[in-house]
């Protein structure tokens, strides 16, 4: 009878606990729309911040950057708007209000090249269905003519074509599977409190110091990717002072240089969402 | 105390190790005097030096020739030399012979004082000696010394000043960032034949960039520590790039004529007779001293948040080229920066699109010493493009710049300047449609933006895009392809082989049908078979869907189109003529028997290509 009571106050506590658990991230995120409505940004930002510690949301991020919008802190709206796209790619208002955060920041968006719209990490899913596709059927009609029909030619003509298509749409796998890599390593650069009031540009550093002079400049908001060392592992440095500096280079290679850990926004956090 | 090791017939560039001889004492016979006795004696000459004098360390082995092995003790305050200089003697002492070996070794005293070197040993041959100790005083330098020691300094002194490199900073200290415009000059004495300079200065030191240095201007008859000079210039800016207490310095080649090594003018500080234009050439490395400069960091206190790095003394103005413009018609705007400071660091002011205008980014270009790019003019110039009609303002341009003589940050704004925009035709936006579709649907919802949504929507655990290569699904479904491509050709195979075997159970049926008719003497159901049996293995060779409804003539084509013999398809096409024949005329008008026709038949169809 004991056992029976342990037991049934056990699951009771442990319920308790999962249900209110399960809750936090709402329960936050009423919260950041409360503090919000009243006025107080900086906690609902605050709120917001520690929803995304435990799960992740279109909404949460897209509110989170109105929030940095308003507070003209652009660069951090263009990282969580950027977020929120990931979460919910054909949500058209999250859309135009990062074109807008781009345009009021005075960055230039992410250039949409050839390879970048038809190839993106969006496309790597089609591009994996159609190569299998192209492969299955080639590979099957090709059968059918070297086992059921005699037209050698037709045989070799239906061969080539087979393989040039795969081929393309093998290359076209591979270009969104590098498109979709380097989304992981992507980062967006942004102004942070740590920096001096009225600061309007991220320094890239020569190396990895506080004291070292810039190689160049970037403007909150830019997309940056971290370049990768040995091993294939992102290049990072620990200074004396404790502080994470990476390597990183713009995406159109022009721009490289050493960055603060506080100088930038993961757009997919490799230690919590990966 | 720490011991140097020697071996004789190993290690010739080791520090701390006799260094013989070994080539010429290998060819001398190796002497030793049976019944003469071993010893070894050492001594300082002189044993009482100045500091600034060397004395000989002298170790003397009677008795022996051979070459000697050990390891000579080193002593603090002697610098004891490794390369000894050895001596070889025999002589007869009273009808007795009697040799002995000399090592001589050089001994430069480093600390006044008492130095002993203690007793150590030697192996000759199998035998090892006790080298006695031996005690050498060292006195305070004396005046002569002194006077020595003055007189070398000043030979380097004078060999410094044949040739050397001088840097004329116009400043004491710099501001981190901050560029100046200095004289770099080569000093070439009048009495060293210089024939060329090989290369213009370089600098050493990673604190500072300089400019290209082009041609130098030559100055005659400069006169310095009494010596007249021929100065070469290169005005350069310099420009401090790491702040702290930082050195710079500089050197360069020139090709000296000499007359011979023996008497080169290196070896002769005072160049008194250099022989001008004879004899061979020499590269002489000159440097300037170690300059000390001190760089500040640029001071964080009241910096202007239109700061980008200017550093100097500048003006600015702007210059519109038109006060009155049709709608869309370009202004061009000319901002002038005029004064001395680092312009080739200066990056152009940003100026802003606005309501009023669309403005593109600047053009450069530089008035002044391109070289040193540390005095002149720096114009921006600006394409406006007003996009309103009426009188509007060009917008004023914010500079900012650290004068570092006064140590303070200046930011002067440029003047206002009305413009007459007439309101001519529309201006069109040169920017693609796709563009212009998309601020326009970015214009007519700005008043929808950024609202905030009340409900947090779905929640995920993770952001990611979703991949099909990790669905299990997707790998799951290649399956049913995969079996269906092997179901296919296991099919297709064992179709094939079904195929070639309906052939040979024809191909048999026929040919015993031959040879029964043969056997019955059955023309009429030979030539049946016989015609049968070409039509399926002709057929079959050439991969014919439907063996069984070739005529004679489509057979004969068919051969034809194969690599056959003209003989072998006539012969083929008789044997098809005959059947033919015998079926319409039911005669069999060929001498052969039908057994000898079969084994024709049967060669026939095996000569088929």
């Amino acid at each position: 009878m004991k056992y029976h009571t342990a037991l049934f106050c056990f699951t009771q506590l442990f319920s308790f606990f999962y249900v209110a658990h399960c809750g936090n991230e709402d329960r936050l995120f009423y919260d950041a729309v409360r503090s919000e409505a009243s006025g107080n940004l900086d906690q609902a930002i605050n709120h917001y911040l520690e929803a995304s510690k435990i799960s992740h949301s279109a909404n949460l991020y897209g509110n989170l950057a109105n929030l940095f919008f308003k507070k003209k802190q652009f660069g951090q709206a263009i990282l969580y708007f950027r977020k929120a796209l990931l979460i919910e790619p054909r949500n058209n208002e999250l859309s135009v209000n990062l074109e807008f955060a781009y345009e009021m920041a005075n960055t230039p968006a992410v250039k949409k090249d050839f390879a970048s719209s038809y190839f993106s990490e969006k496309t790597i899913s089609f591009w994996c269905l159609f190569s299998a596709l192209i492969f299955w059927f080639g590979l099957l009609f090709v059968i059918y003519i070297f086992f059921f029909k005699t037209h050698r030619t037709f045989l070799l003509c239906i061969t080539v074509c087979w393989t040039s298509v795969l081929g393309i749409s093998l290359y076209a796998t591979n270009l969104s599977l590098t498109q979709k890599t380097e989304l992981n390593r992507e980062i967006i650069a942004y102004i942070s409190d740590k920096h001096e009031k009225g600061q309007q540009t991220v320094s890239l550093r020569r190396f990895a110091g506080e004291t070292n002079s810039e190689n160049t400049t970037i403007l909150p908001g830019e997309s940056l990717v971290i370049s990768l060392g040995k091993n294939q592992i992102n290049k990072s440095h620990r200074s004396s002072d404790g502080v994470n500096w990476f390597l990183v280079r713009s995406k159109d290679g022009k721009k490289k240089g050493w960055i603060r850990e506080d100088e930038f926004g993961w757009i997919i956090n490799p230690n919590s969402e990966s | 105390m720490r011991v140097r090791r020697f071996n004789l017939f190993y290690n010739f560039t080791k520090e701390n190790v006799f260094v013989l001889c070994l080539f010429a004492f290998s060819l001398l016979p190796k002497a030793d005097i049976h019944g003469q006795n071993l010893r070894v004696e050492s001594s300082f000459q002189p044993p009482t030096v100045t500091i600034s004098n060397n004395s000989v360390y002298k170790i003397v082995i009677h008795g022996s020739q051979e070459n000697p092995q050990g390891s000579i003790p080193q002593i603090p305050g002697l610098s004891i030399s490794n390369s000894p200089q050895i001596f070889r003697s025999a002589s007869f002492i009273n009808g007795v012979p009697s040799v002995r070996l000399e090592m001589s070794f050089q001994v430069n005293p480093k600390i006044v004082g008492t130095h002993t070197i203690p007793n150590w040993s030697i192996q000759i041959g199998s035998k090892n000696l006790a080298v006695p100790p031996c005690t050498i005083q060292v006195l305070s330098p004396n005046q002569q010394d002194k006077v020595r020691l003055k007189a070398e300094e000043k030979q380097k002194q004078d060999l410094k000043q044949a040739s050397f490199i001088d840097f004329v900073n116009p400043r004491e200290f710099l501001f981190e960032g901050e560029t100046v415009s200095g004289l770099l000059n080569l000093y070439i004495w009048d009495r060293l034949p210089v024939s060329r300079i090989e290369r213009p200065p370089q600098k050493n030191g990673d604190a500072f960039s300089l400019t290209e240095l082009k041609q130098p201007q030559e100055n005659r008859n400069q006169t310095r520590f009494n010596k007249v000079y021929t100065v070469f210039s290169w005005p350069t800016g310099l420009t401090a790039a790491l702040a702290g207490q930082q050195t710079i310095e500089f050197n360069t080649s020139i090709r000296v004529r000499v007359k011979s090594r023996g008497n080169s003018p290196f070896s002769s500080p005072f160049f008194n007779d250099p022989f001008f234009g004879f004899g061979r050439e020499e590269s002489l490395t000159v440097k300037s001293d170690l300059i000390n400069i001190l760089v500040k960091a640029l001071p964080m206190v009241d910096r202007p948040d239109s700061f980008k790095g200017a550093i100097g003394s500048f003006t600015c103005q702007t210059k519109p080229d038109a006060d009155r413009v049709s709608l869309g018609d370009p202004v061009r705007l000319i901002f002038e920066i005029k004064g001395k400071g680092n312009f080739s660091a200066m990056p152009a002011p940003v100026l802003n699109s606005d309501d009023n205008f669309k403005i593109g980014p600047p053009a450069f270009s530089f008035e002044g010493n391109e070289i040193t790019m540390h005095k002149g003019k720096q114009s921006f110039e600006y394409i406006l493009t007003p996009i309103k009609a009426g009188l509007i303002n060009i917008p004023q341009i914010s500079f900012s710049y650290f004068d570092p003589i006064q140590e303070k940050y200046f930011t002067s704004s440029t003047q206002n300047h009305p413009l007459r925009v007439d309101p001519g035709e529309a201006w069109v936006d040169s920017t693609p449609i796709e563009e212009e579709a998309d601020s326009q649907s970015s214009l007519s919802s700005t008043t929808d933006l950024f609202q905030t949504e009340n409900e947090p929507g779905e929640w995920v655990e993770k952001i990611k895009i979703e991949n099909i290569l990790e669905s299990n699904l997707f790998w799951s479904i290649q399956l049913f392809p995969f079996f269906g491509a092997c179901g296919l050709i296991f099919y297709g195979w064992k179709r094939k082989q079904s195929g070639r075997d309906i052939f040979r159970q024809r191909q048999s049926n026929l040919k015993k049908q031959m040879k029964e008719s043969i056997s019955f003497k059955d023309p009429s159901l030979f030539f049946r078979a016989t015609r049968e049996r070409l039509r399926l293995e002709i057929g079959t060779f050439y991969k014919h869907p439907n063996p069984s409804s070739l005529s004679t003539n489509e057979l004969s084509e068919l051969l034809e189109k194969g690599a056959n013999e003209d003989s072998t398809i006539s012969e083929i096409q008789k044997v098809l003529q005959e059947s033919d024949g015998f079926e319409f005329a039911e005669t069999y008008k060929d001498t052969r028997s039908l057994s000898e026709l079969y084994a024709q038949i049967n060669g026939l169809l095996k000569k088929i290509k």
